[in-house]
């Protein structure tokens, strides 16, 4: 009854054991050679990268030290006293953290609004054509491979130092990014819809506003949110470069080894970062959750 | 303007032809879909198209409405050549020829009256529509095509939750409001059960009779070809092996479309 004992020592068997055998060895030694080239090459770019691990255990007291500088003095007696001496300038800060805060949306509504328009010139099943398809995915590139500080840099020199230049990078960076993600969810969408509106007579621009978005709504919402969530990081460092917002009073505090003012705006900036990110994952789990249970 | 008070025209089959399609074909690679189909079509009539699957019944109907371009031939609507047609001029010519779909093609996530409304697109105004603006008189229009096929009551629902039978009949509403001189209808109750498939037959049949409106209805059921069609066309590997009135569908017919006649006229 025994299939596997039929034939214990089949031709085919013995002739598949030495093959097995041969492309085991061969995997082996192509593993031994791949680790080799690996390990030269980490040993040449340590080297050519300065990466000096002495130096790194040596300096390490000293970035301890640094923050030690930032932490505040705070007696229990004297708490609010201490805490107003910390947060001096706390309104103005505030308001520079709402500032970044309004950089980072209104940098996400520009790029979300021209990404939403390029992804359907760049998914290949809906382009008008492959060559604008082409044309338009170059364009998203170019506009996400520049990083936003570089922007930022080049606008601050054109628009002149402010929370304008800090729009305009991070919306430039975000339509390359989001564009990338719009066009390719775009190209899995159902076509019959849009076979259905097209029937009708409707043009290119309407076929994708009555055909496409429809499905293609929660996916946008979803990844504008995450964006978001992005940019209000992103807009907090742009300050460096004068593009507004928090990071100019970081910079400025940085720069005149104000020790206490940076661990009193880094401890504003990070509880805002962690309250966008639980907003916004909030308003993404809704999205997805209704869609999902519908799909259920 | 209503949908009721158009001029109820006399369903005449056999007086001058109003499409007429002279050796159309269409190639995908080295596959011949449809391979030098002519044939003539009066105004008013309806026709059912049978054929195998893989006939070319589907090409040709999308062919018509220029969904899928032709390689060879030409496509005549009172003598103008449809196949030329290109920009605001093929868009129009869409409207006029109102494609009816096996799987409805409705929006899902769009509510009833506005999957209706993507029938006015090709209208005056255009600019306002693209950001979702329909005139009053748009909405009454679509609202009157809805009522017209009992479908009036679901007008503000979502229309992926509605059932086959129900979705059917919105899309014949789209259709509607296309204000078509044509309706191709691309096996448009192969995904129904029998009642909300005669129910969507009687309503293209009833739209044809009231409007006078030309019907080419792709069928995979010969008995409901006889019963809502006065002519049929019948396609074989992608040419027309009978163009003829219901009563010639007889046996000898059957064997040449199907390869087989007795499991046709039983079944339904």
């Amino acid at each position: 009854m025994n299939i596997v004992e039929v034939a214990p020592q089949s031709a085919a068997r013995i002739h598949f054991a030495e093959a097995w055998g041969r492309h085991k060895r061969a995997r082996r030694l192509q593993w031994l050679i791949g680790m080799a080239i690996l390990l030269v090459l980490i040993a040449i770019s340590a080297e050519l990268g300065e990466v000096n691990l002495g130096l790194l255990w040596e300096r390490l007291p000293r970035f301890g030290s640094y923050f030690g500088r930032m932490v505040p003095e705070l007696a229990w007696a004297t708490l609010w006293a201490d805490l107003a001496y910390w947060y001096w300038n706390g309104w103005h800060w505030l308001a520079s953290l709402w500032q970044t805060i309004l950089i980072a949306i209104y940098a996400t509504i520009f790029g979300v609004v021209l990404a939403y328009v390029f992804s359907f010139l760049a998914a290949r099943n809906l382009s008008p054509a492959p060559w604008i398809s082409v044309a338009a995915r170059r364009v998203l590139e170019f506009a996400r491979t520049v990083p936003e500080l570089v922007f930022a840099v080049l606008f601050v020199f054109a628009f002149g130092i402010g929370p304008l230049a800090g729009v305009l990078a991070i919306g430039l960076h975000s339509f390359g990014a989001l564009g990338k993600l719009f066009g390719d969810v775009a190209e899995n969408i159902d076509p019959e819809p849009l076979r259905g509106v097209r029937a009708t007579g409707a043009s290119w621009a309407q076929t994708m506003v009555y055909g496409a978005t429809p499905q293609l709504a929660p996916d946008y919402l979803s990844y504008g949110l995450l964006r978001l969530e992005i940019n209000v990081r992103a807009a907090s460092i742009l300050g460096f470069v004068g593009a507004g917002g928090i990071g100019q009073d970081l910079y400025r505090a940085i720069k005149n080894f104000d020790h206490t003012d940076i661990s009193a705006i880094a401890l504003m900036l990070i509880a805002a970062v962690m309250l966008i990110d639980a907003l916004c994952g909030w308003m993404r789990g809704r999205v997805i959750g209704q869609e999902g249970l519908r799909a259920l | 303007m209503s949908l009721s008070s158009r001029s109820v025209r006399q369903n005449v089959a056999g007086v001058d032809p109003v499409l007429e399609l002279r050796g159309l074909t269409r190639r995908f690679g080295s596959f011949t879909a449809v391979d030098k189909v002519s044939l003539a079509v009066s105004d008013g009539e309806m026709v059912a198209v049978l054929g195998r699957s893989g006939a070319g019944k589907s090409t040709l109907l999308n062919m018509i409405n220029r969904l899928v371009d032709p390689s060879e031939g030409e496509i005549l609507y009172q003598g103008r050549d449809i196949a030329k047609l290109s920009g605001a001029e093929l868009l129009a010519w869409r409207r006029q020829s109102a494609m009816i779909f096996q799987r409805f093609n409705l929006v899902g996530r769009l509510s009833v009256l506005t999957n209706v409304l993507t029938g006015r697109l090709n209208h005056k105004p255009r600019l306002p529509k693209l950001f979702g603006f329909f005139t009053d008189m748009e909405r009454n229009l679509a609202l009157d095509a809805l009522a017209a096929l009992g479908m009036d009551e679901q007008a503000l629902k979502r229309a992926d939750q509605l059932s086959g039978g129900q979705q059917q009949r919105v899309a014949i509403s789209r259709a509607l409001v296309q204000e078509p001189r044509l309706i191709l209808a691309d096996e448009p109750v192969a995904s129904l059960d029998p009642v909300n498939a005669q129910a969507v037959m009687e309503a293209l049949r009833r739209i044809n009779r009231e409007h006078g409106i030309t019907v080419m209805c792709n069928l995979h059921s010969v008995p409901l070809a006889r019963a809502w069609c006065d002519r049929v066309i019948a396609l074989s590997a992608g040419r027309v092996v009978y163009d003829g009135s219901i009563a010639g569908l007889d046996d000898a017919v059957l064997m040449r479309i199907y390869g087989s006649s007795t499991a046709l006229t039983e079944a339904h």
